[in-house]
């Protein structure tokens, strides 16, 4: 007996329970977070009191620093202190910056959207970049150009950040001047060397695995039954390889981009790109744990995020994919 | 049997042609892209004429607000552009009228009369007079907080006899109030208009040559005041560009996107990195004699007690190759030190007073005389000679190298040395804990030395002091109180020749002031300190 086709509300609850499914361990997932991060924090050298007085210029003294820890909380249990702290972030209020003096939550959302810019143009370029080089590399015919390929591939996942970032700045802001050199301030233009530093490794390493899924489906059997019957091989792999890579490639992507948005961290110093990466070292160095624990939940946050949006993605594609998560 | 189709039949030409379009828009798209950028590094010779233009200068932390009274703020040569003193520190110490146009100090050294400079505006409009001056001095003077300036611990009372007379009374006699009064902060004037009715800070507001056009994380821009006094500032506009990483700042220099880096506060350049601008013809390097010395000081309190034995702390001075650290650490910009501070600063000791040479055997012997033997690290019974140096890489650049330099020397006459890496709070925690033997010590520069270094840290009640001594104590309040100035310079000489007896610290080098600019920019010259930075002779050509 042939299947019936199941009834609409049966496949809108579906989606319905599977969206509510997925906020659910997103929010587990971030509360763990949060609570690894507050007990981490507190293992660091150096004392918060300290610091948070020598941020204010004053120097100093044993008084100072007791009264600060006082002012702090400091001085109250660990588990209390967590509690507290998650009771205020679920009211929306992050504390108040030590270095600065102003409420996190305000300057935590001044820099959501350079972040979620450079993100967006970085994912942009490892789709690009991750095309480009898996399906060069499984066109070409011949062993060079692939080989040449791989190696550059290598390259790039292999190459540091910061090294990546020094011979592209040298290359072309300081030489050719096509770009600023830092800042967000030139426009457009401004994004493209930090959207390649922050894409280019993710791209060279989604390249290689498309490139990789290119070759299996190469080999399965309608393919080379299509190679039989005389399709260009070329045709074959843009036309019927390529879409059913897909599915691999969008759930590869998405871990990838969820590295990204850790990546922005040392991005974001590099170029002087005014995110919540650079927000988290400036707060990490002073010790300023309310918007240290903002800005690693909202990273946290983002990258859980834009993994669960290419998952989506990727089951929307392809329906055998719902089955397989 | 129908015939296969064979390649040719089945070959889709689009395919190709797809392709040839793809490589094409890419093309297309960046060369737009890139067909506005290309005047990026070569702006030297358009532009207005010297008077006028924008001067980018990169600033190397943000600045959260520019309140001249608050502690927080670390952009000095920002401030001095918004806010002025009293007076001004000059070349070697000498002070010039600024908002003050001339002053008397009393016999007794007690009353200090300011005679404040006619028809001074602030850049709202706002009249400055003695009333005002007064209101500003008071937002300071008492705030413990501000006890390294020592004026507050001396203060009795502001009195203002008329719109432009500023009296200022102490409880006893202080001669450093007058440098004290040439600081960037706290103690400048802005505007009654920069606070609000409770006393809080809204906005900059100062009688400066610039003024605060708008301020972000990422920059900070000045414009010219139209109202400045000492006549109108060359310069349109003065953008500051946070620019926190170093490589990016010259990055920036060479291509042309900012026009100084710089100075200790402002956005530093190491001496190694001027490396990298030397055969650039469109930029400068600027370097100056120190005004800062850097040292290697001990924890005499609760450190290892083998540092208590003076013959200890001298053999440790024999045996650094302080012209060997000059020459190769600091690219030969900086000079062998050996008093605490460099020549340049007021009432310093003389250049090569002394000579603290090189000498290995020198060392050893005065370690073998301290009762310290053995063939590796040296011991005494149950003490040995390994001590803790904590390090925090941020405070030089070549703080790294220095240490290993150091530990791989002290070695050689049997000295262990442990280097202890930590970050910039780690280490001010380490170090207010007094959690280490040895550590590299900054001094000031000018305006807070020679005094403001030995209020500081070498007094008895300081609680983290590199050195103290009630002999020292005496001394160091006679050289401060006295009014007469050949009392005053016998004082200091006492002063320096405790220390060196006492071998109270180990000096290491003279700290070069180093600077970059744009030759497009014209008539920059290095203000006396590195807090200062005077702009309004500067113009720029492009």
């Amino acid at each position: 007996m042939a299947p019936t086709v199941p009834r609409v509300r049966g496949r809108w609850w579906e989606l319905v329970t599977r969206v509510l499914g997925r906020l659910v361990e997103m929010s587990a997932i971030i509360l763990v977070i949060s609570m690894v991060s507050f007990s981490l924090l507190g293992f660091t050298k150096g004392d918060v009191a300290t610091a948070a007085v020598a941020a204010k210029g004053l120097a100093v003294t044993s008084e100072r620093v007791a009264a600060e820890r006082h002012r702090l909380g400091l001085d109250l249990p660990a588990a209390q202190r967590y509690l507290n702290t998650l009771g205020r972030a679920l009211h929306g209020d992050f504390g108040v910056s030590v270095r600065t003096g102003r409420e996190v939550t305000g300057e935590v959302v001044d820099r959501l959207v350079p972040t979620v810019t450079l993100v967006a143009a970085g994912g942009l370029v490892t789709v690009l970049v991750g095309l480009l080089f898996g399906l060069v590399e499984t066109i070409a015919r011949g062993r060079v150009v692939p080989a040449l390929l791989r190696g550059v591939c290598l390259v790039f996942v292999s190459l540091p950040g910061f090294a990546l970032a020094f011979l592209l700045v040298a290359l072309f802001s300081v030489e050719l001047g096509w770009f600023p050199t830092q800042g967000m301030s030139g426009g457009l233009r401004a994004l493209v060397l930090p959207a390649l530093v922050l894409g280019l490794p993710a791209g060279a390493a989604l390249g290689r695995v498309l490139a990789t899924r290119l070759q299996e489906l190469l080999s399965e059997q309608y393919l080379v039954t299509a190679r039989a019957q005389g399709y260009p091989r070329t045709a074959c792999i843009l036309r019927w390889a390529l879409p059913n890579a897909a599915v691999t490639s969008l759930v590869v992507g998405g871990n990838l981009l969820a590295l990204l948005v850790t990546s922005t961290i040392v991005v974001e110093q590099i170029f002087g790109w005014p995110g919540i990466g650079s927000y988290l070292i400036d707060s990490l160095r002073f010790r300023d744990w309310h918007p240290l624990q903002a800005s690693v939940l909202l990273l946290a946050a983002l990258a859980i995020c834009a993994r669960g949006l290419s998952l989506a993605l990727a089951a929307a594609v392809d329906p055998r994919a719902r089955v397989a998560q | 049997m129908k015939a296969l189709p064979t390649n040719s039949s089945t070959r889709m030409p689009r395919f190709r042609y797809r392709w040839r379009v793809l490589a094409a828009g890419i093309l297309l798209v960046s060369a737009t892209a890139c067909s506005g950028g290309a005047g990026g590094g070569n702006q030297a010779s358009e532009g207005p004429a010297p008077g006028g233009g924008t001067l980018r200068i990169a600033l190397g932390q943000a600045e959260a607000d520019l309140n001249v009274f608050d502690l927080k703020t670390h952009s000095f040569n920002v401030l001095d552009q918004l806010y002025e003193p009293l007076v001004r520190y000059g070349l070697n110490g000498t002070l010039q009228p600024a908002l003050a146009q001339r002053w008397e100090v009393s016999r007794d050294g007690l009353v200090l009369t300011f005679h404040l400079r006619d028809g001074v505006r602030f850049s709202d409009g706002t009249a400055f007079t003695a009333d005002v001056a007064k209101v500003d001095m008071q937002r300071w003077i008492s705030d413990p907080d501000n006890s390294f300036v020592g004026i507050t611990r001396h203060a009795g009372s502001i009195d203002t006899p008329d719109e432009r007379t500023l009296v200022l009374r102490l409880k006893e006699p202080y001669y450093p109030a007058l440098q004290e009064l040439s600081y960037v902060r706290p103690v400048r004037f802005p505007s009654p208009t920069s606070f609000d009715a409770s006393g809080t800070f809204v906005k900059p507001v100062g009688t400066g040559p610039y003024k605060v056009e708008s301020m972000s994380t990422t920059e900070i821009v000045l414009v010219r005041n139209d109202s400045y006094w000492g006549g109108r500032p060359n310069l349109d506009k003065v953008v500051f560009t946070v620019i926190p990483d170093s490589q990016a700042r010259l990055a920036a220099l060479k291509a042309g996107e900012v026009d100084l880096i710089g100075g200790d506060y402002l956005a530093p350049l190491a001496p190694e990195e001027t490396v990298q601008l030397k055969n650039q013809p469109q930029l400068k390097v600027l370097s100056q004699p120190a005004q800062t010395n850097l040292l290697l000081t001990f924890n005499l309190v609760s450190g290892n007690p083998a540092l208590r034995d003076p013959r200890v702390r001298e053999a440790i001075n024999y045996a650094l190759p302080r012209q060997a650290y000059a020459t190769t650490l600091f690219n030969g910009l900086a000079r062998p030190a050996t008093e605490v501070f460099p020549p340049n600063i007021p009432y310093a000791p003389k250049a090569n007073s002394r000579s603290l040479e090189f000498n290995r055997d020198k060392a050893s012997g005065l370690l073998s005389d301290a009762g310290y033997a053995g063939s590796g690290t040296r011991a005494k019974g149950d003490t040995t000679l390994s001590f803790r140096l904590i390090l925090d890489p941020g405070l030089l650049p070549q703080a790294k190298a220095l240490s290993e330099a150091v530990q791989a020397d002290l070695a050689k006459v049997g000295v262990d040395i442990q280097i202890d890496t930590l970050d910039s709070t780690a280490y001010a925690d380490a170090a207010t804990k007094r959690d280490f033997d040895l550590k590299f010590y900054p001094t000031y520069g000018p305006p807070y030395d020679p005094f403001g270094l030995l209020n500081n840290n070498f007094r008895t009640t300081e609680q983290i002091n590199l050195y103290s001594a009630p002999e020292l104590d005496q001394r160091i309040a006679v050289a401060l109180t006295t009014t007469s100035d050949s009392e005053r310079a016998a004082a200091y000489d006492q002063v320096w020749a405790e220390l060196n007896a006492n071998w109270a610290v180990a000096p290491l080098v003279e700290l070069p002031r180093v600077w970059a600019i744009r030759t497009a920019v014209k008539g920059f010259v290095l203000g006396p300190t590195e807090y200062d930075l005077p702009l309004t002779g500067v113009g720029v050509a492009s």
